[in-house]
């Protein structure tokens, strides 16, 4: 074989296993973004890495004033709750609950409860937790 | 290729060796040998709170291994254990197992000669418990087959390549028998890549088989359950409940009850001066099952069942008991609130329930201390770090539970081998109505349960719009 034909089986070659760990490299799980009303107020819900750990999760309310957040994470399937995190206001309708504990990979209901002028109210979101 | 002699000779071993461990490979060991998890079931047979742990099986026909977990405050003695197929009796695959005073491990050994279901049989010596279990079979998954069956392949094909290229006069036969190499490695590399992917059969409880590879459409849960209780119990004295579980569709015994939470059927009992028990009744036939309690007054008490059947989700069936006997002087005490208590062995409990609010999730803590410095040591209990019943005025039973630590959703939770947890533990729960509602913590500690009786007030939330 010649010097020329050697170099380019290589570079094939090469290349052949880089589309195949390119392809199947693990990638981590794609955002949450999602909306739901609840009651009087319009809940967006935004998660940057939906994994197994503490995470930090975005509210933003739009509608009457909000004067509490509170973001409760359930396993429906489990039967198990995580503890609630009331999110701090980070901006005008805009809050952060900061350690939000998924401690599982799977399906989670996370609840999202607005206290405000419109009166309590609740969204739930669905959210797959990724390992 | 123009190659040195040494270069030739060099590169021919390296392929005979690469092809020598390629044709030589096995089928990982890690799946042929180890199939199912160990199997942990509650029992409260006789005088005795034990747990009964079947350990994997390995190989069948093969040895089966059982544990008795004994707990603090149950008599040592001998008890007889023995295994046969789903209705048969053992024949000759019996063993005694003897147990301590007090909390310990003994096990024993049997044998078991065939995949699908089985019934392990505890004896006191007073009555049996039949308890039921699966045996899976052992087989390879389709892609199991392909990943070693094509390394094999490589390896064969590579050697037979060598060999035509040393042996052969035509040009052809090692180019092809190298290019099928390849392509057998190429195969197996592409199902072990993906066989993270491919879900594995399940096993059907009855046979130990794997099941059809596509699920039947549309399985049907089974129907709920009707709770007989009959017993005759005098305050003071320790007596029998028999429970019988009947179908309510049909009326005939149910017995598909699956082991949930470590349990076949978990059995809490409230009696009428704020008693509490959470007991596990054996099973001695199909649908028949037994505690033996003492009441500690006379009067109704109140039972309430948690089983699962096969195919359907968790339910409680309650139904009540009388005791015969002098009743409850006075109304119900209470128990204690929130706060700090000392127990009756000596641990100082702090218990954290504050700002509980009706329809919101909150937290409820439990921290454990001995002679000031915080317990650590607690061990899991039916699979959980902690167990939290709660009741209220709605008369519904919550049984929360707190996750160990470690056991994030894998199959192989830590045993009560472990004694790890602590010294704080943590339970989420909603109370659904305002008022007052009862709460009892229970952790295990050197194998003995603790229970925290404790009366918590829930205020009434604003009225939630939906």
């Amino acid at each position: 074989m010649t010097v020329r034909a050697r170099w380019s089986l290589a570079a094939v070659a090469l290349a052949a296993v880089a589309a195949v760990v390119l392809l199947l490299w693990p990638r981590p799980p794609a955002g949450v973004d999602a909306v739901a009303g609840a009651g009087p107020y319009q809940v967006r819900l935004l998660v940057a890495a939906p994994s197994v750990g503490a995470r930090d999760v975005l509210v933003e309310v739009t509608g009457p004033p909000a004067e509490r957040v509170v973001v409760a994470p359930v396993m429906s399937a489990m039967g198990h709750a995580s503890v609630p995190v009331t999110a701090a206001a980070t901006a005008p309708g805009r809050y952060r609950a900061v350690g939000v504990e998924l401690f599982m990979a799977g399906r989670w209901d996370v609840a999202v409860v607005v206290h405000g002028a419109g009166g309590p109210a609740e969204a739930v979101f669905p959210v797959v937790v990724g390992p | 290729m123009r190659f040195g002699t040494r270069t030739t000779r060099g590169l021919v071993v390296a392929t005979a060796v690469v092809a020598g461990l390629l044709a030589g490979a096995a089928p990982a060991s890690a799946h042929g040998g180890v199939v199912g998890a160990d199997l942990r079931i509650a029992a409260s047979l006789g005088d005795r709170e034990l747990t009964v742990v079947i350990r994997r099986v390995g190989q069948v026909p093969g040895p089966l291994r059982v544990d008795v977990v004994n707990h603090a405050e149950s008599p040592g003695g001998v008890l007889r254990i023995g295994a046969a197929p789903w209705g048969g009796a053992p024949a000759g695959n019996e063993t005694d197992v003897r147990l301590t005073d007090g909390g310990g491990f003994a096990g024993g050994v049997l044998q078991v000669d065939r995949a699908g279901s089985w019934e392990l049989s505890v004896a006191d010596g007073r009555e049996t418990a039949r308890l039921p279990f699966v045996v899976p079979q052992d087989v390879m998954a389709p892609w199991e087959w392909t990943v070693s069956g094509g390394y094999t392949a490589a390896g064969t094909l590579l050697l037979a390549a060598l060999a035509a290229a040393a042996f052969g006069r035509r040009a052809w036969p090692p180019t092809a028998l190298g290019a099928g190499a390849v392509a057998a490695v190429v195969v197996a590399t592409t199902a072990a890549l993906l066989s993270a992917g491919i879900p594995e059969p399940e096993t059907d409880p009855l046979t130990g088989l794997p099941g059809p590879a596509r699920p039947v459409a549309a399985p049907v849960a089974p129907p709920h359950v009707n709770l007989l209780a009959s017993a005759e119990l005098t305050a003071g004295r320790r007596g029998p409940v028999d429970l019988r579980l009947v179908d309510g569709a049909t009326g005939r015994p149910a017995d598909d009850l699956v082991v949930h939470h470590d349990a076949l059927l978990h059995l809490m009992v409230l009696g009428p001066g704020g008693q509490f028990a959470h007991v596990h009744p054996v099973r001695l036939g199909p649908g028949h099952y037994r505690v033996w309690l003492t009441p500690a007054a006379g009067g109704t008490h109140r039972l309430f069942a948690e089983i699962e059947r096969r195919g359907g989700g968790v339910q409680v069936v309650s139904a009540a008991v009388a005791a015969s006997g002098p009743a409850v002087a006075g109304v119900d005490s209470g128990a204690p609130g929130p706060g700090d208590r000392i127990l009756a062995d000596g641990t100082a409990a702090h218990v954290q329930a504050t700002g509980l609010v009706a329809g919101e999730p909150t937290v409820l803590g439990i921290e454990l201390s001995r002679d000031g410095r915080p317990v650590r040591d607690l061990q899991p209990w039916l699979g959980m770090a902690g167990h939290l019943v709660t009741t209220g005025p709605d008369g519904g039973v919550g049984h929360v539970h707190a996750l160990p630590v470690g056991a994030m959703g894998s199959g192989n939770a830590p045993d009560e081998s472990v004694a790890t947890g602590g010294p704080r533990v943590e339970f989420v729960y909603t109370f659904a109505t305002p008022g007052r509602h009862r709460l009892w913590f229970q952790v295990e500690r050197d194998y003995r349960v603790l229970t925290v009786p404790v009366d918590v007030d829930v205020a009434a939330g604003p009225e939630a719009g939906s």
